[in-house]
């Protein structure tokens, strides 16, 4: 993840990556879709990318401009319509980031467990900060010499790991870890559908 | 021959403001001149204006004196027994004239009071049953027992309108009747001594001052409904309520009052007291009932009601202190004595505890009907200080807060709910401009959270929840969403709870949401305390004009982050480190130091160049 | 007593017609209207603290607790308004905020979830509460199960099942508001615990992960798993089983709700010491070589061996000794073969041959005549070690019913500070018997549970002497009388006719045994427990040639000339006879993976 960015642009970078197609009357345009993990495990992109052939339907409707498996660098990230994150907000850039999607697009995702309720990185919020990074760099088994990283580069871990919606305002959750393949298609098609896709025991999964 | 009683409170507040050193004082002084046998010295229960304690009445004379100490003894006693003439230093004055008030009767704070139920608190001694019979105590359970049957006393209660004072304003006649038709038994009554409210006093008054109108009504009670055994639980912080109490069931079983076969007829009952164990839930009555049981004080689902299925699962009727302590005046003066008092909906009086910024705290007895204004400016003498009164939270911790606007209120039980809040039991907490709606409700709610039973997640979550928002609020870090989520948060846990303090605790929230909403902005958009209460909201300043350069409030900062400026006898406040104890501000003598409460409008003031205090080490920040 | 008063309702618009004193809930599920609910549970006393079984009743502003409320006649019932859909949810969503609700890492994610359920079917996505991220302990002191605070909900369903059911009230809560928690006695650890029964009762309750069974987790979710119900075969009460299997594997073992006998409760045996305990099984026949050590063999090369080493020695005394776990089957294979061996015996508990054989006292309503008893004798027999079972029966006799109970002439036990005389050796002393005769005064459905302690000498005079203070009692009837045998299918070999050893070495002793047959069947320590009693292990290794059939390794297969695998309850088909004298089958739950075979096949194929 570029971490030397500290400004976010005003305006999306003079050269995007994939150029949406133009609009003319017999092909609508695009809808422009970002998508970024966090502090996640990229599980749920992965089970997203389970929709297999799918996804050559998917984007006949949809441009991926911005994501960690097209191509990212904050500094450019575009305006787009849908932002679909993974993971929790866990250090100070994240949370940077994070707030950066939330203006440049009008639909915000919250993507899997971790995005949602916070899930394992969560965890470490039983503890005090201290406590956590001294056990994960000072006190572990194999560790040789216990340093805690420092380096100003290095982006501070936020006292809390806190799921999506307590920092930013989420439009639409897919809870799941990850959430099945066609649960995700199933919300996307509905979105591009014009509707608010409805999630409960029958396509909807919490594990 | 005694030619004088002079009575002495021993009600809280006076106890706690040293009227035993003056009733001993009293004592010695007496002996020495020799009048001990002329002037009798009575501890009575409160009186009522309790702080003005420790107070004095005389009778015949009808004298008050207030804020006694022993050192005034000598002279009181030279002046008032021996000269026969009141000793002014002590005599009460009056607000608007300030002319000295010379009788109890011309004294507004009891003139303008109608003592129904604590006509005996602050008259008798209330360790002495006989005091009590000689104000025709026990009478009326003498003739209910021998003259009236069982469903005449309860139409007597019914005719006289006699509405539970507890809070919930339920008909007492109804719903003894409720219990006389249960067709199990054994049926038993219990008196609700628990008051949990933070503020409210009333109880324990009634409590430690005329016990013996409790039993009685208890008794009247038994034998209008069926019930044969009576329980009084009473909380475990009013020892002396509970020694007084203990005392009085005590006389009464020794003077045949209680027990078998009373006055004669086949009528028995029996009272006995169970003490509580620091729970405010435990006021709740289901859960009051499981804690009687010896069970842990957790509410149970109503229906079934306590009339059909109450403690031991056998009909119970529960009422509160001041409902009791009334029955016995009722059955005596007759129901429509009683009704003439009071407004359409509410008969009677009702007894509320004055606390808060105001002049005259203490207890207070009205009829209903009579407006906050009267209550808080008539006799509480309004607001001390110069402040101006900004709200009165009425009914403790379910209650809300009644701006000036409706201070001409009448109140009674349905028109304190028009205006979001309820009666409650009867506390009354007056604040003025100084006080912080937001930090009210943030209090209350932390009551509320932490006096949870916990069985339901409406409240035992909710709760937390709420107290979450709003210290976020008090602490500058609100949003304006917040106050949908407090909304929402609210209705939720008043629907969705399974009894009254979950029910209620909203209700500060939403009234001083209703009321004061530009406050909670304030806090939200501005971060700015307007009252300047919410610590993490303010600021302190030197203010150089004033500041002589003592240097003690740099000796009395926490972080020490009060420094000297180079070269002047002035001193400077970091506000880095400052955490907004106060503690400079409390220890200045010369008002130099500026609390204020600027928000986002704040401008720290320009650093000069510093230096450490004398005699102090601390290094100056860069 | 009268006919109880019919009423009628209105659910949803639905006329629904029910009995006075029933809830909302019951009469909502009598007609197929399913209300949502977490806390309760049928068999509990209701809570109504979940606050998810929520209704509207027309006329009252409140909203009520369907599964408290009692129905009143003529109501107009809503369970599924747009508002009780509202708090419905925002209940559930403040209870996923309160703790840590994270399914990924909790065994029962894959539907056996109470709260993962109803948040599902609520269409809850995310939450509109902040998540509080309390920290909260795991206690995994206990042998069989684990208690993770994270999961709980405090529906309070574990703290009812262990007053009410089991009967000890191990389980309570702590604190108050949201710093509630369940605790263990006096907030001590399961293993500290000296309530704790570990009959598993609050476990098979929790709707949530937050009580889990350890040999259970994460082994398929119960929804994926073949159930198959079966009789638990440790002690002669027949507990009803309710087994769940998958990929030829126990998931776990629950009671069976619907078995008369124990409707739906365990204890500690049944429900874990029957398969979760780690124990080391004999696959197939091992016969000792010429090295002196045993080795793998075939089922003919084994049986072979065996007939062989017969055919070569014909003199020689032979012998069959049993387990009395054997089902009727097999008790009549053993009876069918006696005649092949010099001497046939089934090994059990000291002084239970005179109680199996008593067939005649076992009556099929034992264990309702005690569910009904107000009086609770207690002789020469210890329920909370060996019929745990009963032993919540007798608690919750004397608990929820005020039941007297007399415990005499046994050894010290769970049960003893439950009663009202607990005499662990019986005074012949007038003033004791005057007591006794106090306490059991009003006593109008008495009830004498005696077990094998109660024919020693000494249990046989106390027994005596009890029948006769009932006789001279002035009113009420004398005592159901109850044998409680230790042994589990005692009853079947009670009527086989088989000679009952109480200790084995004088048997053994008499005359020097050349071969001797010993069937442990599926005993769990593998028979081991014969070595205990004194000079068994010398004059075991002093026969010739001995052959162990049991299902584990133990001492005992260890000293085999062969060993013959068998299969455990869990792989049997029977059937079992048990206290009350009831026939219980026995059924397979799983089939043997290796070479084992029932016991009355082995014998069958070695012996007949």
């Amino acid at each position: 993840m570029n971490k030397t960015a500290k400004k976010p642009a005003k305006k999306p970078a003079a050269k995007p990556v994939a150029q949406p197609a133009a609009a003319t009357a017999a092909t609508p345009a695009k809808i422009k879709v970002a998508t970024m993990w966090l502090s996640g495990c990229s599980g749920c992109h992965m089970s997203f990318l389970d929709i297999d052939e799918r996804i050559l339907e998917l984007v006949k409707h949809v441009d991926i401009l911005f994501s960690p498996i097209v191509d990212i660098k904050v500094a450019d990230m575009p305006q787009v319509d849908v932002g679909i994150v993974e993971g929790c907000v866990n250090n100070t850039d994240q949370e940077h980031e994070l707030k950066l999607l939330r203006e440049r697009c009008k639909v915000l995702i919250a993507l899997g467990d971790c995005a949602v309720t916070g899930n394992i990185p969560s965890l470490r919020n039983q503890f005090k900060l201290d406590d956590v990074l001294s056990r994960a760099y000072e006190q572990t088994e194999s560790t040789k010499i216990p340093i805690i990283p420092h380096d100003p580069v290095v982006p501070p871990l936020r006292p809390k790991a806190q799921p999506l919606q307590e920092v930013v305002k989420v439009d639409l959750h897919i809870p799941g870890c990850p959430p099945d393949a066609d649960t995700i298609w199933f919300a996307l098609t509905e979105l591009l559908a014009g509707r608010v896709p409805q999630l409960n025991e029958k396509n909807m999964r919490y594990d | 021959m005694i030619r004088s009683n002079v009575l002495v409170c021993g009600g809280a507040g006076c106890l706690s403001s040293g009227c035993h050193a003056v009733q001993d004082a009293l004592k010695q002084e007496l002996t020495k001149r020799g009048l001990d046998k002329e002037i009798n010295i009575v501890v009575t229960g409160c009186m009522g204006p309790c702080d003005l304690g420790p107070v004095l009445l005389v009778h015949p004379d009808g004298t008050f004196y207030q804020r006694v100490t022993a050192l005034d003894v000598p002279a009181l006693v030279e002046e008032h027994f021996i000269k026969g003439r009141a000793y002014t230093k002590l005599l009460p004055k009056d607000e608007v004239t300030a002319n000295l008030i010379t009788t109890q009767r011309d004294f507004g704070f009891f003139a303008k009071q109608e003592k129904i139920v604590l006509a005996n608190c602050g008259v008798i001694d209330a360790e002495n049953i006989e005091e009590y019979i000689a104000r025709d105590g026990y009478a009326a359970l003498g003739t209910v027992l021998t003259a009236k049957k069982p469903a005449d006393v309860i139409a007597e209660i019914k005719l006289s309108g006699l509405r539970g004072r507890g809070g919930a304003g339920f008909p007492t006649g109804v719903k003894w009747e409720l219990l006389a038709k249960a067709p199990v038994t054994p049926k038993f009554l219990i008196c609700n001594a628990d008051e949990g409210d933070p503020g409210a006093f009333m109880n324990r008054a009634v409590l430690e001052g005329d016990p013996h109108a409790v039993l009685e009504g208890m008794c009247i009670g038994g034998y209008a409904t069926g019930a044969s055994r009576g329980f009084i639980y009473i909380r475990a912080e009013y020892p002396l309520a509970i020694k007084r109490l203990q005392i009085a069931i005590d006389q009464a079983y020794k003077y045949g009052l209680l027990g078998k076969n009373l006055f004669g007829t086949d009528f028995s009952f029996d009272i006995e007291m169970r003490i509580g164990a620091g729970a405010f839930v435990c006021g709740e009555e289901t859960a009051l009932m499981r804690s009687i049981e010896g069970r842990r004080g957790q509410p149970m689902p109503r229906p079934p009601f306590p009339a059909q299925r109450g403690l031991w699962g056998k009909p119970t009727n529960i009422n509160n202190v001041e409902t009791w302590a009334t029955v016995p005046v009722i059955l005596r003066k007759g129901a429509n004595w009683y009704n003439q008092f009071g407004t359409e909906k509410t008969k009677g009086t009702k007894v509320f505890a004055l606390a808060g910024k105001i002049r005259n705290t203490g207890l207070v007895e009205v009829p209903y009907g009579t407006t906050l204004r009267q209550i808080i400016f008539g006799i509480g003498g309004g607001i001390p200080g110069g402040k101006k009164f900004k709200a009165v939270q009425t009914g403790g911790p379910s209650g809300g807060v009644i701006p000036a606007e409706h201070l001409d209120t009448p109140v009674e039980y349905e028109s304190l709910q028009k205006l979001g809040s309820i009666m409650g039991s009867g506390g009354m907490v007056v604040m003025d401009e100084d006080s912080c709606m937001v930090d009210v409700a943030r209090f209350f709610l932390e009551f509320c959270c932490d006096e949870s039973c916990g069985k339901c997640p409406p409240c035992r979550v909710g709760t937390k929840q709420i107290l979450n928002l709003l210290e976020r609020i008090c602490a500058g870090e609100g949003q304006m969403e917040d106050l949908d989520k407090l909304e929402q948060l609210a209705t939720v846990i008043k629907d969705a709870s399974l009894c009254g303090l979950g029910q209620t605790a909203p209700n500060p929230v939403l009234t001083t949401l209703r009321y004061f909403r530009h406050e909670y902005e304030a806090h939200i958009k501005e971060k700015r305390c307007p009252a300047r209460v919410c610590r993490e909201l303010l600021t302190y300043t030197i203010h150089y004009d004033n500041c002589v350069g003592c240097s003690i409030c740099a000796r009395n900062c926490p972080t020490n982050t009060i420094f000297k400026v180079k070269g002047q006898k002035k001193y400077y406040i970091v506000e880095d480190d400052c955490i907004h104890c106060g503690a400079c501000f409390d220890v200045c003598k010369f008002n130099a130091i500026l609390k204020a409460s600027d928000g986002t409008a704040h401008v720290v003031p320009p650093k000069p160049e510093l230096e450490p205090p004398p005699g102090r080490k601390t290094q100056v920040p860069a | 007593m009268s006919t109880p008063k019919q009423i009628t309702v209105t659910i949803d618009g639905k006329t629904c017609t029910g009995t006075a004193g029933q809830t909302i809930l019951e009469i909502a599920s009598a007609h197929g209207i399913v209300i949502p609910t977490l806390c309760y549970l049928k068999g509990l006393s209701s809570w109504g603290g979940c606050r998810i079984c929520i209704v509207e009743i027309k006329g009252s502003p409140k909203v009520v607790p369907s599964c408290a409320t009692p129905a009143m006649d003529g109501a107009e019932i809503i369970t599924n308004s747009d508002r009780l859909i509202q708090l419905r949810k925002c209940t559930l969503e403040l209870l996923f905020s309160e703790r840590n609700h994270l399914c990924p890492m909790c065994p029962y994610n894959k539907g056996d979830c109470g709260l993962q359920h109803q948040g599902l079917a609520h269409g809850i996505t995310g939450i509109r509460y902040q998540y509080l991220y309390p920290a909260m302990p795991i206690d995994l002191t206990a042998k069989y199960f684990g208690l993770d605070q994270n999961r709980c909900i405090l529906c309070t369903r574990c703290v009812r099942t262990c007053d009410e059911i089991e009967g000890v009230h191990t389980l309570d809560v702590a604190n108050r508001g949201i710093r509630n928690q369940i605790v263990v006695d006096l907030n001590a650890t399961f293993g500290a615990s000296d309530t704790c029964t570990s009959c598993g009762a609050c476990v098979a309750n929790c709707p949530t992960g937050a009580l889990f069974d350890k040999a259970a987790a994460f082994r398929g979710p119960l929804a994926s798993c073949q159930t198959v119900l079966t009789t638990c075969t440790e002690c002669p009460v027949g507990c009803g089983l309710k087994v769940f299997t998958k990929e030829n594997r126990i998931v776990n073992v629950f009671g069976d709700p619907d078995s008369p006998v124990n409707k739906g409760h365990l204890c500690v045996k049944g429900r874990y010491e029957t398969w979760a305990d780690a124990r080391e099984r004999i696959t197939q026949p091992l016969v000792r070589g010429a090295d002196g050590q045993l080795h793998p063999a075939t089922w003919p090369a084994a049986i072979q061996r065996i007939k062989d080493t017969l055919a070569q020695s014909p003199d020689w005394e032979t012998g069959l000794l049993v387990s009395p776990r054997l089902t009727n089957e097999a008790v009549q294979t053993v009876r069918k073969l006696a005649d092949k061996f010099d001497r046939v015996a089934a090994f059990v508990a000291p002084y239970e041959a005179a109680l199996c054989g008593q067939p005649e006292y076992a009556a099929p309503d034992s264990l309702q005549r005690l569910d009904e008893a107000d009086a609770i004798i207690v002789l020469g027999a210890r329920p909370s070690e060996d019929h745990g079972v009963v032993a919540a029966r007798i608690r919750r006799a004397v608990r929820q019913r005020g039941a007297k109970l007399l415990i005499f002439h046994a050894r010290k036990s769970g049960l003893d500070r439950y009663a009202n005389i607990c005499a662990n050796v019986v005074s012949l002393e007038r003033s004791f018997w005057k007591q006794v005769a106090e306490t059991l005064a009003d006593a109008q459905r008495p009830v004498l549970v005696y077990g094998p302690q109660a024919m020693s000498p000494i249990g046989v005079t106390v027994l005596e002497r009890l029948l006769k203070s009932f006789e001279d009692k002035k009113e009420g009837t004398g005592p159901a009388v109850i044998p409680l045998p230790r042994s589990a299918n005692s009853l079947g070999f009670g009527a086989a006719g088989l000679e009952l050893l109480e200790e084995i070495g004088p048997w053994l002793d008499t005359k020097p045994m050349s071969f001797l047959c010993i069937v442990a069947s599926d005993e769990p320590d593998g028979g081991a427990r014969l070595l205990e009693e004194r000079y068994v292990r010398p004059l075991l290794s002093e026969v010739d040639c001995l052959v162990v059939q049991a299902a584990y390794r133990s001492a005992l297969t260890d000293m085999a000339q062969v060993v013959l695998p068998a299969v455990t309850w869990a792989e049997k088909f029977g059937t079992i006879t048990n206290f009350e004298g009831r026939v219980l089958p026995v059924r397979p739950v799983l089939a043997p993976v290796g070479e084992m075979r029932d016991d009355q096949t082995i014998l069958e194929s070695v012996f007949a």
